[in-house]
């Protein structure tokens, strides 16, 4: 007997004969789908912003032993005028070399001056003490509003107020904040699309420096002609062994921050799986109903001469109808709720971000829960004989 | 149900942890250099000072005969630090360390008087391309002995153009 498919529509017009089954199946597959992508953009876009934070034309010049953790780095005060002026591969625009010395501190925040028992006025955040210098190093950041930093001043990372815990307006332009023992004013506000730098306060160097009272600063970032230039600042931190310096490249140095979070990443794909088979199983149950109590219909479509194939394709063709339709809602869903949505973790905030990635595991979960889900429901079909089909 | 979703779980938890160490045994390392095999001998070496007496005894141009222990070595260039053969490295201590030639037992001043830099230049004056690590044996803690020209700056720094590096 020849393989023949049963129309389309018939699957077509059976996912709408029963509304209320459509609706929870659709809504079901929708919230376990959106659940997926929820994970799924979190995993990614820690990776992809640790990624993103580093510049390959940049290398980082930190204290040696201190390869990991910028804030417990520390290296002389004099080290960036010495790389300046003894390292050639490091760019020089308009004669001044382009070495950032930077001090990463992390501080407790206050929105008041007051010695505030309450905890919920103290809020640990990321200070990075720059000169104007930064801004022209670090390309991926960009002035959204307000200027840059002078005396007794800040900028704040458009996910500053998200790692705080604070409305976005606390850190508007004008507003005030406390830490280390003194006010500053928000000068202005950056962005760093995809970067950790969003989640920080910057700040001017020598006032940081002398709020902190250390003498010593974190690193200093240096932009170089080309990434293989690192050789040659590495030669150099070799042959200068006094200083307690070593050079890594700025986005090795981020990417193997991400190693770091690794854990954290299996876990939220550990979570997503978990989801994703719960709503496998969770499916099944219904799944089974559904051709149970359509037994006797399908036995009439084998009895006109449809194949036990062709009928369990279109039972495939419908579920993937609803999922599918779930899918589509989870990644409409996601891309209003979810994509661009501050969060705080650990190390700072993250913008979440929907990529095709993330939406490519969300479809792959529908096509997932349909096709397996149906497949493994029709199992009790295929083994159950037609004359009990048509007796049931 | 609970036991599926714990042995998914798990499954997944240990594939994770399984490509970290696949990764870190696989960690990249500069093609050798085929000149480096020239400079890297395993001749007897000369009589040969520690790290220590070379940084106070050897000026600029002296040629050097020094010997120590492999710390660190830059990747992309001939370079290596040799550390005098008095410090003892986290493994000879007895600590259970997992990168026992960081030395991190040791005082980071000591440390920076008994060590130099050791650069393989060759016939040239630049150190040559390519890692030293695995170019004879040279690893980490191996003893070698570095001969060369002196280059000592007024911090003390000392760097040998090395010509020859004997592995002991």
């Amino acid at each position: 007997m020849a393989f023949r498919l049963l129309p389309f529509d018939y699957a077509a017009r059976n996912a709408g004969r029963n509304w209320l089954r459509t609706v929870l199946t659709t809504g079901g597959a929708a919230a376990v789908i959106f659940l997926v992508i929820l994970m799924g953009a979190f995993v990614q876009t820690l990776t992809s912003s640790l990624r993103a934070t580093g510049d390959h034309n940049n290398a980082i010049v930190l204290g040696k032993g201190s390869e990991d953790f910028l804030e417990q780095s520390e290296i002389r005060a004099d080290v960036p005028s010495i790389l300046g002026a003894s390292v050639e591969s490091i760019v020089k625009r308009e004669g001044v070399a382009m070495v950032s010395p930077e001090i990463v501190h992390a501080a407790v925040i206050r929105q008041t001056s007051a010695e505030n028992p309450d905890t919920g006025n103290q809020r640990k955040g990321l200070v990075r003490g720059v000169t104007p210098m930064a801004f022209q190093l670090h390309s991926q950041i960009y002035l959204k509003e307000g200027k840059l930093p002078g005396s007794g001043e800040a900028v704040a990372g458009k996910l500053a107020a998200t790692k705080l815990g604070l409305p976005e307006s606390a850190l508007q332009p004008g507003q005030t904040i406390f830490f280390e023992g003194r006010a500053w004013t928000i000068s202005g506000v950056f962005e760093a699309p995809g970067t950790t730098f969003e989640a920080e306060l910057w700040v001017p160097l020598e006032e940081l420096k002398t709020q902190v009272k250390r003498e010593t600063i974190s690193c200093a970032v240096v932009r170089l002609k080309s990434p293989s230039d690192l050789t040659a600042l590495q030669v150099f931190a070799s042959s200068k062994l006094d200083l307690e310096i070593t050079a890594v490249s700025e986005a090795r140095f981020y990417s193997s921050l991400a190693s770091f979070f690794r854990p954290m990443q299996v876990m939220g794909w550990v979570m997503a799986a978990l989801v994703a088979v719960a709503g496998l199983f969770g499916g099944l149950n219904t799944l089974i109903a559904v051709i149970v109590a359509r037994g006797r219909e399908l036995a009439c479509l084998e009895t006109i001469g449809f194949s036990r194939r062709a009928i369990i394709v279109s039972l495939i063709q419908e579920s993937l109808l609803m999922v599918g339709a779930g899918a589509l809602i989870a990644a409409g869903l996601a891309l209003l709720l979810l994509d661009g949505r501050g969060i705080r973790f650990v190390m700072g905030a993250l913008s979440l971000q929907v990529d095709a990635l993330v939406l490519a595991v969300g479809f792959g979960t529908a096509l997932l829960l349909a096709v397996g889900g149906t497949a493994i429901a029709s199992l009790r079909l295929i083994r159950t004989p037609l004359i009990e089909l048509l007796r049931s | 149900m609970k036991a599926l979703l714990m042995v998914v779980g798990a499954a997944l938890v240990f594939a994770g942890c399984g490509d970290k160490k696949a990764e870190v045994a696989k960690a990249p390392e500069a093609p050798a250099n085929p000149a480096l095999a020239k400079i890297v001998v395993k001749d007897p070496a000369p009589a040969a000072i520690g790290v220590k007496a070379a940084k106070a005894d050897l000026k600029t141009g002296d040629k050097a005969v020094v010997e120590g222990k492999v710390k660190d070595f830059v990747e992309g260039a001939a370079v290596i630090t040799l550390v005098d053969l008095s410090m003892k490295d986290c493994k000879q201590r007895g600590e259970g360390c997992e990168t026992p030639w960081d030395y991190c037992c040791e005082d980071p001043k000591a440390m920076t008087a008994a060590t130099a830099t050791v650069q393989a230049v060759g016939d040239g004056a630049a150190p040559l391309p390519g890692s030293l690590k695995g170019v004879g044996t040279i690893d980490h803690l191996i003893t070698v002995v570095a001969e060369g020209k002196v280059e000592k700056d007024d911090s003390g720094n000392l760097v040998i153009k090395a010509s020859r590096i004997y592995v002991k």
